[in-house]
């Protein structure tokens, strides 16, 4: 099913409207979250199980992919894994129905651009679709699918979750990391407190947000980084942070 | 089965002894042994045979008994531990079957409140939208306990001092939103040295703490004072318990609804009109019981309450109290 305009078999040239593929196998999920998108200003197919996904991703090369995370014949993570192995860097954003912090971890370092937990705000998944474009470097790996990454002297082995501020190596509590590795895919974006906390824990609104505080101080701490004049992790007042150093996919 | 055996133990030194009487019988004609025993030495020996067949038989029973109380012991735990796994199951089901609809109607309700200008039909969309916003409220909730019940612990030694400090300047920061507001003290042991460090998940412990707290500020008159003390106790066997208490003199918990309210979407009839979805005390119950603590609640409607957290302390935690153990003098509601 495509909407946002009549059947094709690629993207017409002269449209310039981002183009969606959406892989949901649900029709009541599915038929609204399209007309949702193309009111929003994208071209989408909608298709029904994660082979279907790796099929129109071949034929259409779309700018960006939402794959949900339970489909028939082959689910949305297996289909991320099938894609980053045969070198396609569409960004990706998964739908998961899991809650669980280590399920989640695993998502972002299959190398998802994103993931939004079911039952989301329609206007997040905008907003997210939105975020991943901007993010997306046409022609070369986003920083989701790099092992290694750098901003500056910062260097993070995403693999085995270690890093380093020059040759010292950070010891940090392994939230400290997650959440250090959630800054480094998403530079220079204004991540809202919220957000950080459902990186951390899958929670949408947690009783208070000490938990997240003191691992942004626990950073802040192992980088050496002054709040009042960041060099890494800038505080945007009353409502969340922003990684502000420049970051490399190695 | 059991009586056969027993016979047929006790049958081995008889026929012993028959076969022996036989030997000596058929070997030598005559052969006697002349013996002369004090009367009073006869009865003494009489006396401890009869105390060590009655102190076996005694301590044969006491093991039976053992077993049998250890088994059905260990028959209730497991009963209670498979009947919490199916819940989860249950909750974890529910929770995964009400997503898409969710999902669709959010989505769905967008896409008509996009094509309608604003009069009494947008407003009756908000309405039914305000409505789905409650369930994914219940379904994000459920998510959290699954996520504390299961999350790996990031634990690590804990100052007493330093959590609770950070606990009440949180609730302070709750109860200034009251009017006229609610007062919150912190009551540290005056002595010359700290509290035992416990060893845990910060944040996790921070959360089930400000959870209860968060409760005690909810539930308050205005005016009210809310109270979090702690010390640490020297338990059975040397293992150390530090007791944390949070007391308010808010509306409490009728005596009827006490039985349930650690179970997940419970919610008194004094928390109607109060926000909130009814998971925090069963989010708390996880998170101690996580941390091979207890946590019990004791109250009085009208008067208030008084929740106790019991933590092991000391690095790696000690092994867990022995089952059916309840905390001294509150007995009402402990969980584990």
């Amino acid at each position: 099913m495509t909407t946002g305009g009549p059947q094709r078999q690629s993207p017409t040239p002269a449209d310039p409207r981002p183009f969606v593929v959406l892989a949901e196998d649900d029709p009541a999920v599915a038929q609204t979250l399209a007309p949702l998108l193309a009111r929003s200003g994208f071209q989408v197919e909608v298709v029904g199980d994660g082979l279907a996904a790796l099929e129109a991703v071949a034929r259409r090369e779309p700018d960006v992919c939402v794959l949900d995370v339970l489909m028939p014949r082959l689910d949305g993570r297996e289909a991320l894994r099938r894609l980053r192995r045969s070198g396609r860097h569409v960004p990706v954003l998964l739908l998961t129905e899991v809650g669980d912090a280590a399920e989640r971890a695993m998502a972002l370092e299959e190398g998802a651009d994103d993931y939004l937990n079911k039952p989301f705000d329609p206007a997040e998944l905008i907003a997210r679709i939105r975020a991943v474009l901007r993010r997306a470097r046409p022609g070369r790996p986003p920083l989701s699918a790099a092992h290694v990454l750098q901003a500056g002297q910062l260097r993070l082995d995403r693999v085995s979750r270690r890093a380093w501020l020059g040759e010292r190596e950070l010891v940090l509590t392994p939230r400290a990391m997650t959440l250090l590795d959630y800054f480094l895919t998403h530079p220079d974006e204004l991540l809202h407190r919220d957000r950080l906390l459902q990186v951390l824990w899958g929670f949408d609104n947690p009783v208070g947000t000490r938990a997240l505080d003191n691992r942004i101080a626990e950073l802040r701490k192992a980088l050496r980084d002054d709040a009042t004049a960041a060099q890494w992790i800038a505080t945007v007042p009353s409502v969340g942070y922003r990684f502000v150093a420049a970051v490399d996919g190695l | 089965m059991n009586r056969w055996r027993v016979l047929a133990v006790a049958a081995v030194p008889l026929l012993l002894g028959a076969v022996a009487a036989l030997v000596i019988a058929s070997a030598k004609h005559g052969l006697r042994l002349h013996l002369s025993v004090a009367i009073w030495l006869l009865a003494l020996e009489a006396g401890v045979v009869l105390a060590v067949i009655a102190g076996a038989v005694a301590w044969h029973r006491g093991r039976v008994r053992q077993a049998g109380a250890a088994a059905s012991a260990t028959a209730q735990r497991e009963g209670a531990e498979r009947a919490q796994a199916e819940h989860r199951r249950f909750v974890s089901r529910l929770d995964h079957e009400l997503k898409n609809p969710l999902t669709a109607l959010r989505a769905a309700l967008t896409n008509l409140a996009a094509g309608l200008r604003p009069g009494p039909e947008r407003d009756s969309v908000a309405g039914v939208d305000a409505q789905v916003l409650r369930l994914v409220r219940v379904t994000s909730d459920l998510r959290r306990l699954a996520a504390v019940e299961t999350a790996p612990l990031d634990a690590g030694m804990i100052q007493p001092e330093s959590l609770l400090t950070e606990l009440v300047d949180d609730a302070v920061d709750l109860a200034r939103a009251v009017d006229p507001p609610v007062r919150v003290e912190l009551d540290l042991p005056r002595r010359p040295w700290p509290l035992t460090p416990v060893w845990g998940d910060r944040d996790l412990l921070h959360l089930a703490l400000l959870n209860v707290v968060g409760n005690a500020v909810k539930f308050s008159h205005p005016s009210g004072l809310v109270t979090v003390s702690a010390r640490d106790d020297l338990g059975r066997n040397g293992a150390g318990w530090l007791t944390i208490e949070v007391t308010d003199t808010g509306v409490g918990v009728p005596p009827d609804e006490l039985p349930l309210i650690w179970e997940e979407l419970a919610r008194g009839r004094a928390a109607r009109g109060t926000p909130g979805s009814g998971i925090g005390l069963a989010m708390v119950r996880a998170i101690v019981s996580r941390h091979r603590g207890e946590v019990a609640l004791r109250s009085v409607a009208g008067r208030g309450t008084v929740v106790v957290f019991r933590l092991p302390t000391g690095a790696p935690a000690p092994p867990a109290p022995p089952a059916g153990r309840q905390l001294p003098g509150v007995a009402d509601q402990v969980h584990r």
